[in-house]
This record gives structure tokens, sequence and C-alpha cells, in this order.
């Protein structure tokens, strides 16, 4: 008799849960939603994130909070965001880093564990050097590199990171070799400026201000199109050469939660994407919003993925 | 000047002011709450920036940043717990100073430094920040390498009591920052195949667990209070202006390498504040008091403290580089402002620019009256009963090494750190050579090897660059100095033994 009324009373508990979890799908977002940041605060990732968020948030009906997990190349967020419940309350603001920390070995998992719900836009990845470099073109700057390989040192936010892939595409294309130096994001520009390093590849927010004040030239944009802000400065298509890659930022949440919640994230950024204020931003930071929605965005994943897949085998960079 | 003055109105306008003094009175809760961090102070307050005007929001977050350190260094004075990684010279002769009942002139005589270093580093701000920009990037990888390893060289002074268990101390903490991804190259190292330890060790859990811990398990040990209780009238709370001429050279060089390293990308807070703890603690008159209470120990790592404020300003505003990571996040707010960072600030937005060292002045003058005014409350936390106070420490170092990256192994970190800190003091090992070797330690291999790469592997480029030599010889003095010098002292009190003798 004990043993029966357990029983029921536990299939009564998970026939409540059942409709406690369809209910949730529904009544989705019935509390604040945690965005989780890859980097500290204070950087683009983070201040277009938190930008987003907020215009975002007027669409999806409740609050996002913008949680920093900074570390190991975006690797404890990616973690945080894997092991999450797939119920959207928490959602990652991702970039061009899960690909290359989920391909180097930082995590040991690939970036399909996640659904890639949309992409609000991208920044290009420049080459940039300084005002006074003697090469005034990509040009100058290739047949300089020709003639003198493993003379040229370029600056990254890291081994592994976008930023040293960039330049690594362009030596395999071009048949040159640099010196690549993992700077690491804090010291970049000031090490480009110092005169510590020749070139740096760097997501382009972080450079305009000096580009525009005189500092810094940029040589090549290697994004599918010119840059709107740089209409000027040519992309490696212009050239006739494969290399695109681009700094894009978008939302992805842990595979399995339900399609309608992802539908309704997905418009929420759709349209935060779209609101003034947010536009404003992303043109005075160099960001191009260019939205994709869940099927474009798994798209234009993939290829790069292949890509970047391919590039760190060949170096040796490849762990995972 | 025009626009100057435009800028001094605007920021004396009512609600700026009133923002200023929020932020003033949260940055000393922040930072005088061990674990709970400027940086961490700062993103509580971005979002509410959002909706001010962008003055208004740095009258607030400088207020924050102007008084953060300030409250850093009560509780270093008070509890012997820095509440900021740079609080931690502070506590040295700060919290022996309150042990000896001078802990209101103890925190008197900080504010009154943090005050001069920051208005000092607004003066260099406002004149010469161009120059010292310009200056401050010729820093590159070789230059900062020498620079660590001078810090580094000071883990010889802080364990003049035995330098073995000086150096123990130290290579301990530098096996500990080995944990997580190699810098260069991005393998993992000690990780255990967890991603948690790939990020590595954060120093902030550890300086968190480091200091108080063992005061916590002291106190439930001993069943009494360990903090030092001191009932009665507090003397002395404003500094005489006699003292303060005394304490002036402290001041000055303090705010000199406070500014100086604050500029330098990339340098570091904790860096300056220990440089010139140490290096008045050799050129004062009164060598023998530093460590048992002396106002120029708290003077000089103070005002260095708050110079750093001013000093990473310069490039923040002159090149749009942060010079710390809280410059970074006041870059962000300058973003999410809507204006650009960069070189062409001053020129685009000079008023806004005015504004902000007006702001900075403004927390500044804040931060002092309001810590003058709050001292003998401040002091009261002497006589909260340690079953209330422990409790209160614990829970906050809980919640504030969490809160740092927002994940619990933080907190474990912090814990684990805690008992190697109780283990070190009950066998009298320095914890301060332990927390430079952390704080340093992965800043020296970075530099190190990257310094490396672009000299393709040649060392020479430590001794061809001229700053890198500069410090390099300065480390050498330092290394040896606490080496040989106590033998020379012992050699000549020895050939004295035998004047006295031979005229006997």
């Amino acid at each position: 008799m004990m043993r029966r009324t357990t029983i029921s009373a536990a299939l009564a508990i998970i026939a409540a849960l059942g409709i406690l979890g369809s209910a949730f799908a529904a009544d989705y977002p019935a509390k604040p939603v945690q965005m989780l940041i890859p980097f500290g605060a204070g950087g683009s990732a983070d201040s277009m994130g938190r930008m987003i968020a907020k215009t975002a948030e007027k669409h999806l009906g409740q609050n996002i909070v913008a949680v920093n997990k900074p570390g190991a190349g975006g690797g404890i967020m990616l973690t945080a965001l894997h092991e999450a419940k797939p119920d959207g309350y928490t959602i990652g603001w991702g970039s061009t880093g899960i690909l290359t920390a989920t391909n180097i070995g930082n995590v040991p998992f690939k970036h399909d564990v996640f659904t890639h719900v949309a992409r609000v836009g991208f920044s290009g990845m420049p080459i940039a050097v300084r005002a006074d470099a003697p090469w005034n073109s990509f040009e100058e700057f290739v047949a300089y590199a020709k003639e003198n390989p493993n003379k040229i040192k370029i600056g990254n936010a890291g081994t592994g990171s976008a930023t040293h892939l960039t330049p690594i595409f362009i030596e395999k294309e071009l048949g040159l070799q640099f010196i690549h130096v993992p700077l690491g994001a804090k010291r970049r520009v000031p090490s480009l400026l110092g005169g510590e390093v020749e070139a740096i590849c760097v997501p382009l927010p972080e450079v305009a201000g000096q580009v525009q004040a005189g500092k810094a030239k940029v040589l090549v944009i290697p994004s599918a199109e010119r840059d709107p802000g740089f209409p000027d400065v040519p992309t490696m298509k212009d050239f006739g050469y494969d290399v695109v890659i681009e700094l894009f930022r978008g939302i992805s949440v842990p595979k399995g939660t339900p399609d309608a919640i992802v539908a309704k994230i997905e418009e929420a950024f759709k349209k935060g994407a779209q609101d003034p204020e947010f536009i404003e931003f992303a043109k005075k930071n160099s960001f191009n919003i260019s939205f994709m929605g869940m099927d474009e965005f798994n798209n234009y994943v993939e290829p790069m993925d292949t890509k970047i897949a391919m590039v760190m085998e060949e170096t040796g960079l490849k762990k995972n | 000047m025009d626009i100057a003055l435009a800028a001094l109105f605007d920021v004396l306008q009512i609600e700026n002011i009133l923002a200023s003094m929020a932020g003033v009175f949260f940055g000393l809760f922040i930072g005088a709450t061990p674990g709970l961090t400027i940086s961490l102070g700062m993103v509580l307050l971005l979002p509410l920036t959002f909706a001010l005007s962008p003055v208004t929001a740095f009258c607030l977050l400088l207020g924050l940043y102007s008084s953060g350190f300030t409250g850093g260094s009560i509780s270093a004075i008070l509890l012997n717990i820095p509440g900021t990684p740079s609080a931690a010279a502070t506590a040295i002769d700060g919290h022996a100073m309150a042990k000896n009942g001078r802990a209101g002139e103890a925190i008197g005589t900080a504010v009154t430094a943090s005050f001069f270093g920051g208005m000092f580093s607004l003066v260099c701000l406002v004149l010469i920040a161009p120059t010292i920009a310009k200056f401050a990037l010729r820093f590159g990888a070789p230059e900062l390498c020498a620079l660590v390893l001078l810090g580094l060289t000071l883990i010889c002074s802080f364990g003049q009591k035995s330098i073995i268990k000086g150096l123990i101390s130290g290579v301990i903490g530098l096996i500990f920052m080995t944990v997580g991804l190699d810098p260069m190259v991005g393998t993992p190292r000690f990780t255990f195949g967890q991603v948690q330890l790939q990020a590595g060790i954060s120093f902030l859990p550890a300086l968190i667990g480091l200091f108080a811990i063992p005061q916590v398990v002291n106190g439930i040990i001993a069943g009494v209070r360990v903090i030092p209780t001191y009932h009665g009238k507090v003397a002395g709370v404003l500094p005489k202006l006699s003292n303060l001429v005394k304490l002036a050279k402290s001041m000055l060089l303090g705010a000199c390498i406070g500014t100086g390293v604050g500029a330098i990308p990339g340098a570091g807070g904790p860096i300056a504040v220990f440089l010139s703890y140490d290096y008045i603690s050799r050129v004062s008159k009164n060598k023998g008091e530093f460590g048992k209470g002396t106002p120029e120990g708290v003077a000089a790592p103070e005002s260095a403290n708050n110079g750093v404020a001013g000093g990473a300003m310069i490039p923040m505003l002159t090149l749009g580089i942060p010079g710390d990571p809280i410059t970074a996040i006041l870059l962000g707010a300058l973003m999410i402002q809507g204006l650009t960072p960069g070189p062409l600030l001053f020129e685009n937005n000079g008023q806004f620019v005015y504004s902000v060292f007006w702001a900075f002045l403004v927390a500044n003058v804040l931060t002092l009256i309001l810590t003058f005014a709050t001292i003998k409350l401040w002091v009261r936390i002497h006589q909260v009963p340690s079953r209330i106070l422990l409790p209160i420490i614990t829970i906050l170092c809980i919640v504030g090494s969490y809160s740092l990256r927002n994940t619990f192994f933080d907190t474990g970190v912090m814990l684990f750190f805690g008992v190697i800190g109780y283990l070190m003091n009950k066998f009298r090992f320095p914890i301060v050579p332990l927390l430079l070797a952390i704080i340093l330690g992965p800043a020296l291999e970075e530099h190190l090897r990257m310094s490396l790469i672009i000299s393709q592997g040649s060392y020479a480029i430590f001794f061809t660059h001229p700053i890198s030599l500069t410090f390099l010889v300065i480390a050498l003095f330092s290394f040896t100095l606490p080496l040989v010098g106590p033998l020379i002292r012992k050699k000549s009190a020895e050939e004295d033994q035998d004047i006295i003798k031979k005229t006997v």
C-alpha cells in the first residue's frame, strides 16, 4: 500500500514536471535571461554584448543580464554554456572564438554542441601598420615580405586566436613567412605604436581610432566585402585570393533548447539589431550589422569551421 | 580655457556632484570589503551609466575609482586584510600601527597620501600627458620583463627576517602560476583535464584566501578576538602639518612611481606600490621602523596607489589604450556613451576630457572629506565582537571570490590559498613574497618569452634596450643588497668590536 502511494506520488510529480516543462516553453521568458560573455568587462566583445542585450530585451519581454565569464580563450564561457540547461535562460554571446577555442582544444567538444541562433554582425580583421611604415599598400607590404621572409613581425591576440589565424591564412595563400607574436589583446596596439612589431592583426574597432587620428593605417581587410567605414581599403578577394575571415558576433545556445524558445530569442535579437540605438552604437564602433537567422548562420559557421580546422591541422595547432 | 571652465560648471551641477558622492561612498564600501574589487564595482555600475549623460556617468565611475583604493587600505590597516591587491603593501605598516592603537592615524595618513598621489597624477595628466604617453609606448616586452624582474627581486626585501623562507615562499608562488594555458602557444599545463584550470589561478581569490582565511581560522582556534582591540580615544586622525612635512618625501616618491608605472600599459598597480614601499624603506632615515608601524610605510604605497589611478588615465585619454584593467572598463563606458576612445578624443570631445579631469579632482576631494568624516566609524570595527565579525568576513570572502569571474571554482581557489596562508603563518613563512610571485609571475613569463620571440631567441635584447638595461642593473642591486648588506654591516660591527677591544 505504502509502496503504491509512493509510486503514484512519484508519477504525479513526474507528470506535473512534464506539464511544467511544456508550460515553460509557452511562458518563455518567465524570468531574466543570462547572457554569458566570453571576455572581461570593458573590451569590444563586452560593450557590444551589453548594448545588444539592452536593445534585445525590449523585444524579449524580460531582462537580459550580461555575465562575464572570461578565461581560457573563451573556453570557460563555452564550458558554462555547454553545461547550462537547454531552457533558453542561459544564452551565449559568441564570436569566431567559438570555432578557434573548440579546434585548438581548449574545450573537449566541438562547436556543434551549440545551436547558433542568430548572427548580429561582424567586424573586419585588418592587417594594420604604423602610419609612418614604408608600405602604403598591401601590394608593397607583400613585395617586401616576399623579399624578406621571417622579417615582418605580426602581433596577434594569442596563439590560435582568429587574429593569429588570419595572418596564417595570408601566409599560406601568398607563400609568405611572418614572425607571429602573441602580444595579447591588451598590448597589441601599444606594441604597434611603440614600434615593437611591424604589423598587427586586430579587430577593426580596436584600431579604427588610431587610423582616424593618423597614427596607423590598415592595408587590407579580409572580409567578404569592403568595409563600409573603410571603403578604400581592399579585401583579399580584390587581389584574387580566397581568404575571407571575419570576427562575427552572435547568439548561441546549448543544443536541445526547444525550437519555440530558439525562435523567440532569434526574433528578439533580430529586432534588437534593428534598434536605432544599436545601429548608432555599431556604426561608431566599426561593427557591421548584418543579421543572419538560425539557418543562414549555421550555413555560415560550418565552412568557416572547416577552414579553421584545416589551417590548424596544417600548422599543428589543432588538438580537438 | 573656455571649454575648461564650461566643463567645470558642468561637473559642479548638482546631479554630477551627487553622482560623484554616490561613487565615492560605493567605492569606499567596495574597497574596504575584502573580495569586492574596484573592477567588480565598475561592472555593477556600468548598466546604470547607460541611462546617464557621459559627464554624470564619469563622475560616478571616477568617484568609485579614486575612493576604491582608499577603501582598500582601510581594511588592510584595521584587519590586515587588503581590500585591493595594491593595499597589500599598506597592510604591513598600517596594520602594525593599528595594533599599537594608532589605527586612526594610520587611516588619516593613508587618506592624505592617497589624496596627494591622486592630485599629483592629475597634474601630470593635465600638463604632460602626451610626453608621458609617448615615453610609456617605449615599454615593449623586454622593458616590461625587466621591470617585472625588478619587482620580483623585492622578494628578498620582504622576506628579510629569513631570506631562505622568503625565496621558498616566492618560488611556491611562481610554481602555482605555471598552471593554465601556456601564454605563448596555448598548451594546457598542469590542468588535469579541467577546463577551469586552463584559465590559470587568478590572483584575486588567492589574495583573499592568503590574507583573510588565516585571520578567521586563528580567531576560531583562539576563541578570542585576533583583531586588536583598542578602546581608547582615536587620537591624531588629522595628520599634523609637521608630520605631513616629514612624510613629504614618501608621498612624492610614491606619487612619482605610481604615476609613471600606471601610465605603462600592462605594468600594473601592485608593482608600483611594492616598489615604492621598498624604495622608501631603503632611503628613509628610520630604516629600522619599517614593518613595526611607521607612517612612512603607509604614505608611500598609498600615494603610489592613487598615483596609478591618474597615471593609468594618461594612455587612456591620449592614446585610447587602457593602462590597467579598471581603465579598460572606463574605456568601455566611453564607448557605451557613444564617444570613440582614441587619440582624437581630445580634439573631438575636448570639453568632455576636461570634465574627466575635473571629475577626478572632485572625486579625490570628496574621498578625502568623506573618509575623514567617517574614520571614527571605521575604527569601531575593532569593537565588533569576533563572533559577529568573523562570519561576516568569511561570507564576504566567498561572495567576493565567486563574483570575480562568476564561478565557484574561484571560491575553491580562495579556500585552498587560505589553507596555504594559514600554514605559512604557522611556520612563519612570509606571505608577501608569495603574493608578489603570484601577481608578477605570469607577467614575467609572458614578457620574457615574448621578448625572445621578437629577438628570435637572442637574450641580447634585454641589454641593448637602454630602459631594460637600467632596470636590470637596479634589479641586480635590489637583489644583492639584502643579501650582502647584513654581511657588510656585520663585518663593520666586528671591526668596531675589534677597535673597541684594542682601545680597551
